[in-house]
């Protein structure tokens, strides 16, 4: 595999992992995923802003493989993809998301 | 906004599918080519030997069309592997063309097709309604609907980022297929403003005819149309005029390197020599623009027969501007995987805008159920001969490109006619399929037309794949292993629409019955 085949997967996975992320910040997504567990507002804020590196994590591996011009255009295309993964994920085996962002009922019970 | 994206939809939706779907197929179109053109399922790459220009070329070029006024030597490039000749000629403006196998210079079987990149890229971007440029102009209408539907889209979204990744498959026909239209719509948005806008101004010229008259004014006083001064100076197309005496053709090898000592080895693809027996000609050479996203027009120009430099003409920082947004439409520049991104967003774009239709006729029906209407029904007719109507016109294209016996002249016409007219004439029979099934039962009708038009779909695509395998013997595990890509992943790409065909016919005949019972109920 070429340095920029692996930069490209890189910079899709990066982007998939922000999305993930993104959707757990919504509530109806989170609720799916976790069944039972509160969302706080504090992880919303690590979820997003941990989300919003990724994203940037991943223009720059795509910045790293392509010149600046077909790397910007590789993201864009990237975030589709990235977005409609997650999406079909969340539709599909919609726990799978809880490996990206683990939480545990019984230790957020006692915190509340 | 909402009155906007269903007009915009309604009205250009079809029109605007056929777009994306022939332009998705266009990403791909040397490809095709390829499967539909077998004589030339060649290898070529980078590391290999071009053919020498003077040793080799030339005495083709003086066998077959030695008087021509115009020679043009296309080298062989990897999605391109052979050599390309065309010869202009005195009478018409269009040229002959012969291809050769890259390193054995033997001339290769006519592939007696147009092709993907003489048919359907061109359906795309004028729908081959060349009078007077009406299809480029339907498809600027249509491009600007695009950008309406877009951004009213947006606007009338009411869950934007509530909703941004809920896609409810499991839920009621018309929720899923608004989840997925909506999805779709928003992950590919940034694509297909880039991929509208980008085409609406690759065609400036079309849509802006009269811009040059303004801009050229005192060229036009001496004599010179508008247009030529603007295409002489802003992409460096210049005029040559022979002047009646016979002129010796210089060596062309020695043009090549001097050129490639500013453009870089190997970068040369394309030479035209104009006037080459003529003391006035030139011989023009362009450049790949494999590595950058910006086409790359700049040129060097050679006299004929002494062989001097004439001019390098480079694109002005503006009109390179224009370079940039048209190879960035274009995509003919080296990255695989953008590429496929590319053909998937395109096709993407197809499913959003069928998925509209769809919904839309959906909605319209629920509210009209009882007394059945008239329009909904023609909009119903019109979605299926619009989606699943252009996909088996393209299937039959494919199929009677390899079904048609290799003769020149078929039913009086050239075979390329035939192939076009069986897209056309499978295009009307599945309108006529449409109008029928939807006249003949107002209610179910239209369910029958789309399941009955993707099961066609599933077979003409299997029967494609079958005539490539015994027309050539390029069967997929051939293909595979010689790592023939382009026939392999035409091959792939058509088992791959056959199974998704089957799958909706699947779920739209389990949606018959389940309509039945509705309308039980509600009477």
């Amino acid at each position: 595999m070429s340095d920029a085949a692996l930069y490209s997967l890189l910079a899709l996975l990066l982007a998939v992992l922000g999305f993930a992320w993104l959707a757990l910040a919504l509530p109806n997504h989170w609720r799916q995923v976790h069944q039972g567990v509160q969302q706080t507002a504090s992880r919303q804020v690590a979820l997003r802003s941990g989300a919003s590196l990724m994203l940037g994590l991943s223009l720059l591996c795509s910045l790293a493989g392509d010149s600046p011009a077909m790397a910007i255009l590789l993201w864009l295309m990237l975030l589709g993809v990235a977005t409609l993964l997650v999406a079909l994920t969340l539709s599909w085996r919609a726990q799978w998301l809880a490996l990206l962002w683990p939480a545990r009922p019984q230790a957020e019970r006692s915190a509340d | 906004m909402g009155e906007l994206h269903t007009w915009a939809g309604v009205l250009l939706g079809v029109l605007l599918f056929a777009v994306f779907w022939t332009g998705s197929l266009s990403v791909f179109d040397k490809e095709i080519d390829r499967w539909m053109m077998p004589s030339t399922r060649l290898h070529w790459d980078d590391s290999m030997q071009r053919p020498s220009l003077d040793r080799d070329i030339r005495p083709l070029l003086e066998q077959r069309a030695a008087n021509a006024p115009v020679w043009t030597i296309i080298l062989p490039l990897e999605r391109t592997p052979f050599l390309t000749l065309t010869y202009g000629s005195e009478e018409s403006r269009k040229s002959s063309r012969d291809l050769f196998h890259p390193i054995t210079l033997e001339p290769l079987a006519k592939p007696l097709t147009l092709g993907a990149s003489g048919f359907i890229y061109p359906f795309h971007h004028n729908l081959t309604l060349r009078y007077k440029n009406i299809g480029a102009w339907l498809v600027g209408i249509a491009g600007m609907a695009m950008l309406c539907l877009l951004v009213s889209g947006v606007v009338i979204h009411r869950k934007l980022f509530s909703e941004f990744f809920t896609l409810r498959l499991h839920r009621a026909f018309g929720r899923s297929t608004l989840d997925v239209h909506n999805v779709a719509g928003v992950a590919l948005l940034p694509f297909h403003l880039l991929i509208t806008l980008s085409g609406l101004i690759v065609a400036f010229a079309i849509y802006y005819p009269d811009a040059p008259q303004h801009t050229y004014r005192e060229q036009v006083q001496s004599g010179v149309s508008a247009e030529r001064a603007f295409l002489g100076e802003a992409l460096g197309r210049i005029r040559l005029r022979a002047a009646k005496q016979p002129g010796e053709l210089a060596p062309l090898e020695p043009m090549v390197t001097k050129a490639e000592q500013y453009w870089g080895p190997g970068s040369v693809y394309l030479l035209r020599v104009n006037n080459p027996k003529d003391a006035n000609g030139n011989v023009l050479l362009r450049r790949t623009s494999h590595s950058s996203v910006t086409k790359d027009i700049d040129n060097f120009r050679f006299a004929n027969v002494s062989g001097e430099v004439m001019g390098r003409f480079q694109a002005s920082a503006t009109v390179n501007t224009w370079n940039f947004i048209a190879g960035l439409h274009y995509i003919q520049f080296r990255h695989d995987a953008l590429r496929w991104l590319y053909f998937l967003g395109g096709l993407g774009g197809c499913v959003v805008i069928a998925t509209g239709l769809f919904f839309w006729t959906q909605a319209r029906r629920k509210k009209q159920q009882r007394h059945g209407h008239l329009g909904v029904s023609l909009l119903d007719a019109l979605s299926v001969a619009g989606v699943c109507g252009v996909i088996l016109a393209t299937l039959a294209f494919l199929l009677a490109n390899r079904w048609l016996p290799m003769q020149e002249q078929l039913f009086g016409l050239g075979r390329a006619r035939v192939e076009i007219l069986s897209f056309y004439a499978v295009w009307l029979v599945a309108s006529v399929h449409a109008v029928w099934r939807v006249m003949q039962d107002p209610r179910l009708g239209y369910l029958h037309a789309w399941r009955e038009q993707c099961t066609a779909i599933a077979l003409l695509a299997v029967l494609a794949v079958l005539a490539n395998w015994l027309t050539t013997g390029d069967h997929l595990l051939a293909t595979l292993r010689s790592g023939n890509g382009p026939v392999a992943g035409t091959d792939l790409c058509l088992l791959a629409a056959a199974a998704l065909a089957l799958l909706a016919a699947h779920k739209l005949r389990r949606r018959v019955p389940q309509e039945e019972t509705l309308e039980v109920a509600h009477v």
